[in-house]
Protein backbone atom coordinates (compact mmCIF):
# COMPACT_ATOMS: atom_id res chain seq x y z
CA UNK A 1 0.00 0.00 0.00
CA UNK A 2 2.78 2.39 0.82
CA UNK A 3 4.15 2.06 -2.70
CA UNK A 4 0.83 3.21 -4.05
CA UNK A 5 0.62 6.14 -1.72
CA UNK A 6 4.14 7.21 -2.50
CA UNK A 7 3.31 7.08 -6.17
CA UNK A 8 0.19 9.13 -5.79
CA UNK A 9 2.07 11.70 -3.77
CA UNK A 10 4.74 12.24 -6.35
CA UNK A 11 2.57 11.79 -9.37
CA UNK A 12 1.70 15.37 -10.11
CA UNK A 13 4.86 17.00 -8.94
CA UNK A 14 7.33 14.89 -10.83
CA UNK A 15 7.61 12.05 -13.28
CA UNK A 16 7.05 8.64 -11.68
CA UNK A 17 10.78 8.11 -11.51
CA UNK A 18 11.11 7.40 -7.83
CA UNK A 19 10.28 9.55 -4.86
CA UNK A 20 11.28 13.15 -4.47
CA UNK A 21 13.28 12.58 -1.29
CA UNK A 22 14.19 10.21 1.50
CA UNK A 23 11.97 10.73 4.49
CA UNK A 24 11.24 9.52 8.00
CA UNK A 25 7.83 10.13 9.57
CA UNK A 26 6.65 9.54 13.11
CA UNK A 27 2.95 9.81 13.94
CA UNK A 28 0.77 9.41 16.99
CA UNK A 29 -2.99 8.94 17.12
CA UNK A 30 -5.42 9.15 20.00
CA UNK A 31 -8.97 7.92 19.33
CA UNK A 32 -11.67 8.01 21.96
CA UNK A 33 -15.30 6.98 21.77
CA UNK A 34 -17.79 5.94 24.43
CA UNK A 35 -16.42 2.46 25.09
CA UNK A 36 -13.16 2.33 23.17
CA UNK A 37 -9.84 4.14 23.30
CA UNK A 38 -7.04 3.63 20.79
CA UNK A 39 -3.49 4.97 21.11
CA UNK A 40 -1.36 4.37 18.05
CA UNK A 41 2.30 5.33 17.61
CA UNK A 42 3.82 4.62 14.21
CA UNK A 43 6.99 5.26 12.26
CA UNK A 44 7.68 5.11 8.54
CA UNK A 45 10.95 5.27 6.63
CA UNK A 46 11.32 5.83 2.87
CA UNK A 47 14.65 5.63 1.06
CA UNK A 48 15.78 5.90 -2.54
CA UNK A 49 18.55 3.56 -3.61
CA UNK A 50 20.70 3.57 -6.75
CA UNK A 51 19.43 2.29 -10.10
CA UNK A 52 15.88 3.57 -9.62
CA UNK A 53 15.12 1.35 -6.66
CA UNK A 54 13.20 2.66 -3.67
CA UNK A 55 12.36 0.95 -0.41
CA UNK A 56 10.12 1.72 2.54
CA UNK A 57 9.21 0.27 5.89
CA UNK A 58 6.71 1.06 8.61
CA UNK A 59 5.88 -0.16 12.07
CA UNK A 60 2.92 0.67 14.28
CA UNK A 61 1.27 -0.41 17.49
CA UNK A 62 -2.43 -0.08 18.30
CA UNK A 63 -3.13 -0.07 22.02
CA UNK A 64 -6.86 -0.70 22.12
CA UNK A 65 -8.64 -0.30 25.44
CA UNK A 66 -12.26 -1.26 25.27
CA UNK A 67 -15.25 -2.02 27.42
CA UNK A 68 -16.27 -5.44 26.24
CA UNK A 69 -19.91 -4.41 25.82
CA UNK A 70 -18.75 -2.62 22.70
CA UNK A 71 -17.53 -5.97 21.46
CA UNK A 72 -20.83 -7.61 22.17
CA UNK A 73 -20.17 -9.35 25.45
CA UNK A 74 -22.79 -9.42 28.15
CA UNK A 75 -20.76 -7.85 30.91
CA UNK A 76 -18.96 -4.54 30.77
CA UNK A 77 -15.34 -5.25 31.70
CA UNK A 78 -12.35 -3.22 30.60
CA UNK A 79 -9.57 -4.87 28.64
CA UNK A 80 -6.60 -3.76 26.58
CA UNK A 81 -5.10 -5.53 23.62
CA UNK A 82 -2.26 -4.62 21.30
CA UNK A 83 -2.09 -4.81 17.54
CA UNK A 84 1.37 -4.66 16.02
CA UNK A 85 1.91 -4.13 12.34
CA UNK A 86 5.02 -4.04 10.17
CA UNK A 87 5.24 -3.53 6.44
CA UNK A 88 7.85 -3.29 3.72
CA UNK A 89 7.77 -1.91 0.20
CA UNK A 90 10.18 -2.06 -2.70
CA UNK A 91 9.89 -0.45 -6.10
CA UNK A 92 11.83 -0.07 -9.31
CA UNK A 93 11.38 2.73 -11.81
CA UNK A 94 12.05 2.44 -15.54
CA UNK A 95 11.58 5.78 -17.25
CA UNK A 96 7.82 6.42 -16.89
CA UNK A 97 6.99 3.02 -15.49
CA UNK A 98 7.24 1.88 -11.92
CA UNK A 99 6.63 -1.55 -10.52
CA UNK A 100 6.32 -2.11 -6.82
CA UNK A 101 5.65 -4.79 -4.26
CA UNK A 102 4.65 -4.77 -0.61
CA UNK A 103 4.42 -7.13 2.32
CA UNK A 104 2.55 -6.41 5.54
CA UNK A 105 1.87 -8.40 8.65
CA UNK A 106 -0.45 -7.46 11.51
CA UNK A 107 -0.75 -9.37 14.75
CA UNK A 108 -3.14 -9.10 17.67
CA UNK A 109 -4.36 -11.76 20.09
CA UNK A 110 -7.42 -12.67 18.04
CA UNK A 111 -6.54 -11.51 14.54
CA UNK A 112 -3.51 -12.25 12.38
CA UNK A 113 -3.32 -10.67 8.95
CA UNK A 114 -0.75 -11.06 6.20
CA UNK A 115 -1.01 -9.09 2.95
CA UNK A 116 1.15 -9.10 -0.16
CA UNK A 117 0.67 -7.11 -3.32
CA UNK A 118 2.05 -5.74 -6.58
CA UNK A 119 1.56 -2.36 -8.22
CA UNK A 120 2.21 -1.00 -11.67
CA UNK A 121 2.20 2.71 -12.51
CA UNK A 122 2.54 4.12 -15.99
CA UNK A 123 2.99 7.81 -16.74
CA UNK A 124 1.00 8.97 -19.77
CA UNK A 125 0.47 12.08 -21.84
CA UNK A 126 3.88 13.61 -21.17
CA UNK A 127 3.64 12.45 -17.59
CA UNK A 128 0.66 14.65 -16.80
CA UNK A 129 -1.36 11.53 -16.03
CA UNK A 130 -0.77 8.15 -14.49
CA UNK A 131 -2.54 4.85 -14.84
CA UNK A 132 -2.12 2.76 -11.72
CA UNK A 133 -3.01 -0.89 -11.18
CA UNK A 134 -2.77 -2.89 -7.97
CA UNK A 135 -3.36 -6.49 -7.06
CA UNK A 136 -3.07 -7.90 -3.56
CA UNK A 137 -3.90 -10.94 -1.53
CA UNK A 138 -4.56 -11.10 2.18
CA UNK A 139 -4.79 -14.07 4.49
CA UNK A 140 -6.38 -13.53 7.90
CA UNK A 141 -6.66 -15.85 10.89
CA UNK A 142 -9.44 -14.84 13.23
CA UNK A 143 -11.01 -15.65 16.58
CA UNK A 144 -10.08 -16.17 20.23
CA UNK A 145 -8.79 -19.64 19.29
CA UNK A 146 -7.42 -18.39 15.96
CA UNK A 147 -9.33 -21.15 14.25
CA UNK A 148 -11.17 -19.19 11.55
CA UNK A 149 -9.80 -17.98 8.22
CA UNK A 150 -10.54 -15.24 5.77
CA UNK A 151 -8.95 -14.70 2.36
CA UNK A 152 -9.13 -11.30 0.67
CA UNK A 153 -8.33 -10.85 -3.01
CA UNK A 154 -7.94 -7.27 -4.15
CA UNK A 155 -7.65 -5.55 -7.52
CA UNK A 156 -7.73 -1.85 -8.40
CA UNK A 157 -7.30 0.44 -11.33
CA UNK A 158 -7.11 4.21 -11.24
CA UNK A 159 -6.29 7.11 -13.49
CA UNK A 160 -4.92 10.39 -12.23
CA UNK A 161 -4.70 13.38 -14.56
CA UNK A 162 -3.55 16.98 -14.25
CA UNK A 163 -6.19 18.86 -16.22
CA UNK A 164 -4.60 22.30 -15.91
CA UNK A 165 -1.81 23.90 -13.82
CA UNK A 166 -4.35 24.25 -11.00
CA UNK A 167 -6.74 21.35 -11.54
CA UNK A 168 -6.30 17.61 -11.05
CA UNK A 169 -8.73 14.70 -11.11
CA UNK A 170 -8.63 11.04 -10.28
CA UNK A 171 -11.04 8.21 -10.96
CA UNK A 172 -10.60 4.69 -9.70
CA UNK A 173 -12.25 1.38 -9.16
CA UNK A 174 -11.48 -1.33 -6.64
CA UNK A 175 -12.83 -4.84 -6.22
CA UNK A 176 -12.38 -7.02 -3.16
CA UNK A 177 -13.45 -10.61 -2.79
CA UNK A 178 -13.85 -11.75 0.82
CA UNK A 179 -13.91 -15.50 1.20
CA UNK A 180 -14.15 -17.04 4.65
CA UNK A 181 -15.06 -16.06 8.17
CA UNK A 182 -16.41 -12.52 8.29
CA UNK A 183 -18.30 -12.46 11.58
CA UNK A 184 -17.29 -10.77 14.80
CA UNK A 185 -16.41 -13.71 17.06
CA UNK A 186 -17.72 -11.89 20.14
CA UNK A 187 -21.13 -10.71 18.96
CA UNK A 188 -24.17 -12.74 20.02
CA UNK A 189 -27.61 -12.55 18.46
CA UNK A 190 -30.65 -12.97 20.74
CA UNK A 191 -32.09 -16.50 20.45
CA UNK A 192 -29.28 -17.72 18.16
CA UNK A 193 -25.94 -17.15 19.86
CA UNK A 194 -22.79 -16.18 17.98
CA UNK A 195 -23.54 -14.46 14.72
CA UNK A 196 -23.48 -16.18 11.36
CA UNK A 197 -22.50 -14.35 8.18
CA UNK A 198 -22.23 -15.43 4.54
CA UNK A 199 -18.78 -16.74 3.65
CA UNK A 200 -18.39 -14.85 0.39
CA UNK A 201 -18.72 -11.15 -0.26
CA UNK A 202 -17.81 -9.28 -3.42
CA UNK A 203 -17.14 -5.63 -2.66
CA UNK A 204 -16.89 -2.81 -5.22
CA UNK A 205 -15.77 0.76 -4.69
CA UNK A 206 -15.65 3.49 -7.31
CA UNK A 207 -13.96 6.76 -6.43
CA UNK A 208 -13.76 10.19 -8.05
CA UNK A 209 -11.61 12.99 -6.66
CA UNK A 210 -11.07 16.55 -7.80
CA UNK A 211 -8.53 19.10 -6.57
CA UNK A 212 -8.41 22.79 -7.50
CA UNK A 213 -5.86 25.37 -6.39
CA UNK A 214 -6.59 29.08 -6.19
CA UNK A 215 -3.25 30.91 -6.43
CA UNK A 216 -4.61 34.36 -5.64
CA UNK A 217 -6.05 33.08 -2.35
CA UNK A 218 -3.26 30.69 -1.49
CA UNK A 219 -5.97 28.11 -1.00
CA UNK A 220 -7.17 24.85 -2.45
CA UNK A 221 -10.30 22.76 -2.43
CA UNK A 222 -10.78 19.03 -2.85
CA UNK A 223 -13.96 17.09 -3.43
CA UNK A 224 -14.08 13.29 -3.04
CA UNK A 225 -16.88 10.87 -3.76
CA UNK A 226 -17.03 7.11 -3.26
CA UNK A 227 -19.76 4.73 -4.36
CA UNK A 228 -19.70 1.36 -2.63
CA UNK A 229 -21.72 -1.74 -3.38
CA UNK A 230 -21.39 -5.37 -2.40
CA UNK A 231 -23.09 -8.64 -3.21
CA UNK A 232 -22.86 -12.32 -2.44
CA UNK A 233 -21.17 -14.93 -4.58
CA UNK A 234 -22.70 -18.30 -5.38
CA UNK A 235 -25.74 -17.81 -3.17
CA UNK A 236 -28.57 -20.13 -4.18
CA UNK A 237 -31.28 -17.94 -2.71
CA UNK A 238 -31.54 -14.15 -2.59
CA UNK A 239 -28.44 -12.04 -2.22
CA UNK A 240 -27.67 -11.71 1.50
CA UNK A 241 -25.47 -8.61 1.12
CA UNK A 242 -26.62 -5.93 -1.33
CA UNK A 243 -25.23 -3.11 0.82
CA UNK A 244 -25.01 0.29 -0.86
CA UNK A 245 -23.05 3.24 0.55
CA UNK A 246 -22.09 6.77 -0.45
CA UNK A 247 -19.21 8.83 0.88
CA UNK A 248 -18.65 12.53 0.18
CA UNK A 249 -15.76 14.56 1.50
CA UNK A 250 -14.87 18.22 1.12
CA UNK A 251 -11.46 19.61 2.04
CA UNK A 252 -10.40 23.23 2.18
CA UNK A 253 -6.71 24.10 2.40
CA UNK A 254 -5.49 27.57 3.29
CA UNK A 255 -1.89 28.77 3.47
CA UNK A 256 -1.86 31.09 6.47
CA UNK A 257 1.81 32.05 6.22
CA UNK A 258 4.75 30.80 4.19
CA UNK A 259 5.28 28.02 6.73
CA UNK A 260 1.82 27.48 8.21
CA UNK A 261 -1.11 25.79 6.50
CA UNK A 262 -4.57 24.83 7.72
CA UNK A 263 -6.93 22.20 6.38
CA UNK A 264 -10.61 21.94 7.16
CA UNK A 265 -12.46 18.83 6.11
CA UNK A 266 -15.95 17.41 6.34
CA UNK A 267 -16.92 13.86 5.45
CA UNK A 268 -20.41 12.43 5.18
CA UNK A 269 -21.07 8.72 4.97
CA UNK A 270 -24.38 6.92 4.56
CA UNK A 271 -25.27 3.30 3.94
CA UNK A 272 -28.24 1.02 3.72
CA UNK A 273 -28.43 -2.34 5.44
CA UNK A 274 -27.15 -5.69 4.28
CA UNK A 275 -30.12 -7.62 2.93
CA UNK A 276 -29.98 -10.34 5.58
CA UNK A 277 -29.58 -7.91 8.51
CA UNK A 278 -32.40 -6.88 10.80
CA UNK A 279 -32.52 -4.69 13.85
CA UNK A 280 -32.68 -6.76 17.05
CA UNK A 281 -32.31 -3.76 19.33
CA UNK A 282 -35.55 -2.91 21.08
CA UNK A 283 -34.03 0.40 22.15
CA UNK A 284 -33.89 1.57 18.54
CA UNK A 285 -37.25 0.22 17.44
CA UNK A 286 -36.13 -3.28 16.50
CA UNK A 287 -37.29 -6.67 17.65
CA UNK A 288 -35.40 -9.64 19.02
CA UNK A 289 -37.69 -11.84 16.91
CA UNK A 290 -36.93 -10.16 13.61
CA UNK A 291 -34.77 -12.97 12.26
CA UNK A 292 -37.64 -15.46 12.46
CA UNK A 293 -37.16 -19.09 13.38
CA UNK A 294 -34.53 -20.53 11.03
CA UNK A 295 -32.42 -17.81 9.45
CA UNK A 296 -29.35 -18.71 7.44
CA UNK A 297 -27.53 -15.60 8.54
CA UNK A 298 -27.90 -13.33 11.55
CA UNK A 299 -25.88 -10.50 13.06
CA UNK A 300 -26.18 -7.62 15.49
CA UNK A 301 -23.19 -5.79 14.03
CA UNK A 302 -24.30 -2.16 13.65
CA UNK A 303 -22.08 -1.60 10.64
CA UNK A 304 -24.23 -4.00 8.64
CA UNK A 305 -27.35 -1.97 9.34
CA UNK A 306 -28.41 1.45 8.02
CA UNK A 307 -26.19 4.16 9.39
CA UNK A 308 -24.80 7.63 8.86
CA UNK A 309 -21.62 9.24 10.06
CA UNK A 310 -20.26 12.77 9.91
CA UNK A 311 -16.60 13.64 10.35
CA UNK A 312 -15.35 17.19 10.84
CA UNK A 313 -11.65 17.85 11.21
CA UNK A 314 -9.17 20.67 11.36
CA UNK A 315 -5.49 20.13 10.70
CA UNK A 316 -2.50 22.47 10.92
CA UNK A 317 0.85 21.84 9.24
CA UNK A 318 3.89 23.87 10.21
CA UNK A 319 7.17 23.84 8.31
CA UNK A 320 9.66 24.14 11.16
CA UNK A 321 12.23 26.36 9.43
CA UNK A 322 11.93 28.91 12.23
CA UNK A 323 13.66 26.46 14.56
CA UNK A 324 16.88 26.67 12.56
CA UNK A 325 18.52 29.08 14.96
CA UNK A 326 17.13 27.58 18.16
CA UNK A 327 19.68 25.54 20.13
CA UNK A 328 18.95 21.81 20.12
CA UNK A 329 15.60 22.26 18.37
CA UNK A 330 17.47 23.22 15.21
CA UNK A 331 17.60 19.52 14.40
CA UNK A 332 13.90 19.68 13.61
CA UNK A 333 14.13 22.68 11.26
CA UNK A 334 14.19 20.61 8.10
CA UNK A 335 10.89 18.90 8.76
CA UNK A 336 7.22 19.64 9.26
CA UNK A 337 4.84 19.15 12.18
CA UNK A 338 1.19 18.12 11.81
CA UNK A 339 -1.54 18.47 14.39
CA UNK A 340 -5.16 17.59 13.76
CA UNK A 341 -8.35 17.19 15.73
CA UNK A 342 -11.46 15.55 14.39
CA UNK A 343 -14.90 14.72 15.66
CA UNK A 344 -16.51 11.56 14.36
CA UNK A 345 -20.29 11.47 14.76
CA UNK A 346 -21.91 8.03 14.56
CA UNK A 347 -25.56 7.17 14.90
CA UNK A 348 -24.74 3.65 16.06
CA UNK A 349 -24.26 2.32 19.57
CA UNK A 350 -20.55 3.14 19.40
CA UNK A 351 -21.33 6.81 19.95
CA UNK A 352 -19.35 9.85 18.88
CA UNK A 353 -15.57 9.93 18.92
CA UNK A 354 -12.65 12.32 19.30
CA UNK A 355 -9.66 11.82 16.98
CA UNK A 356 -6.38 13.56 17.74
CA UNK A 357 -3.34 13.09 15.51
CA UNK A 358 0.14 14.54 15.56
CA UNK A 359 3.12 13.87 13.34
CA UNK A 360 6.60 14.98 12.43
CA UNK A 361 8.09 14.30 9.02
CA UNK A 362 11.75 14.88 8.18
CA UNK A 363 13.40 14.58 4.77
CA UNK A 364 17.02 13.48 4.87
CA UNK B 1 -17.80 -4.71 -13.65
CA UNK B 2 -14.03 -4.87 -13.20
CA UNK B 3 -13.57 -5.42 -16.95
CA UNK B 4 -15.86 -2.50 -17.71
CA UNK B 5 -13.84 -0.24 -15.41
CA UNK B 6 -10.62 -1.48 -17.01
CA UNK B 7 -11.85 -0.62 -20.50
CA UNK B 8 -13.12 2.77 -19.36
CA UNK B 9 -9.90 3.73 -17.64
CA UNK B 10 -7.71 2.53 -20.48
CA UNK B 11 -9.94 4.48 -22.85
CA UNK B 12 -9.42 7.61 -20.81
CA UNK B 13 -5.70 6.99 -20.77
CA UNK B 14 -5.69 6.42 -24.52
CA UNK B 15 -7.40 9.76 -25.04
CA UNK B 16 -4.76 11.38 -22.91
CA UNK B 17 -1.97 9.58 -24.73
CA UNK B 18 -3.06 10.93 -28.10
CA UNK B 19 -1.27 13.54 -30.11
CA UNK B 20 -2.90 16.46 -28.39
CA UNK B 21 -0.52 18.64 -26.39
CA UNK B 22 -0.56 17.89 -22.67
CA UNK B 23 -2.67 20.20 -20.49
CA UNK B 24 0.29 21.02 -18.26
CA UNK B 25 3.88 21.70 -19.22
CA UNK B 26 6.71 20.68 -16.89
CA UNK B 27 7.34 24.28 -15.85
CA UNK B 28 3.66 24.73 -14.93
CA UNK B 29 3.57 22.12 -12.18
CA UNK B 30 4.39 24.30 -9.18
CA UNK B 31 0.80 24.55 -7.97
CA UNK B 32 0.19 20.87 -8.58
CA UNK B 33 2.81 20.01 -5.97
CA UNK B 34 1.01 21.97 -3.25
CA UNK B 35 -0.45 19.98 -0.36
CA UNK B 36 -3.88 21.13 -1.39
CA UNK B 37 -3.47 19.26 -4.69
CA UNK B 38 -2.28 15.93 -3.36
CA UNK B 39 -4.73 13.10 -2.85
CA UNK B 40 -2.23 11.10 -0.82
CA UNK B 41 -2.80 11.10 2.94
CA UNK B 42 0.11 8.83 3.82
CA UNK B 43 0.00 7.39 7.33
CA UNK B 44 -2.85 9.69 8.22
CA UNK B 45 -4.98 8.22 5.48
CA UNK B 46 -3.98 4.75 6.51
CA UNK B 47 -5.36 5.35 9.99
CA UNK B 48 -8.51 6.97 8.68
CA UNK B 49 -9.32 4.05 6.44
CA UNK B 50 -8.67 1.59 9.23
CA UNK B 51 -10.97 3.57 11.51
CA UNK B 52 -13.77 3.91 8.99
CA UNK B 53 -13.42 0.27 7.95
CA UNK B 54 -13.92 -0.86 11.53
CA UNK B 55 -17.03 1.27 12.08
CA UNK B 56 -18.72 1.40 8.68
CA UNK B 57 -19.98 -1.25 6.30
CA UNK B 58 -18.15 0.00 3.22
CA UNK B 59 -14.50 -0.54 2.50
CA UNK B 60 -12.06 0.19 -0.28
CA UNK B 61 -11.57 2.94 -2.80
CA UNK B 62 -8.38 4.38 -1.35
CA UNK B 63 -5.75 1.73 -1.84
CA UNK B 64 -5.00 -1.74 -0.61
CA UNK B 65 -6.99 -2.52 2.52
CA UNK B 66 -6.44 -5.07 5.24
CA UNK B 67 -3.91 -5.10 8.02
CA UNK B 68 -5.89 -6.69 10.79
CA UNK B 69 -9.01 -5.79 12.64
CA UNK B 70 -8.22 -3.89 15.84
CA UNK B 71 -11.94 -3.46 16.24
CA UNK B 72 -13.11 -6.12 18.65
Amino acid sequence: MSARLVLLATLLAAPPSGRAEDRVTVRGVYYRETSTRVVQPMVKLEKDLPAGVDVGAHFLVDAITSASVAAGALQDTLFTEYRKEAGFTVGKTFDRTRIGAFYRHSREPDFLATDVGLSLAQGVWDNTGTVLANVAYGSDTVGPMLDQHLAVTFGSLSYLQALSPTLAAQVGYEALLYDGYQANPYLRVPNFGYESLPKKRMRHAAVARLAHYLPTLGAGVQLHYRLYYDHGVGEEESDPWNLLAHTVELRLHKELTSTLEARFSYRFYTQGAAAFWCNTSVLTGGSTECYGLTPHYYSVDPKLGPMRTHTAEVKVTWEARALRTVPLLGWFAGGAFDLSYGRYFQNTRYGNAHVLQTAYSLPF
Amino acid sequence: MFRLALVALLGLAAIGCGHRPPPVRPWQRAYLSKRAMLFDDGLEGRFRQHLFGSREGAEGGYGVVGGGCGCN
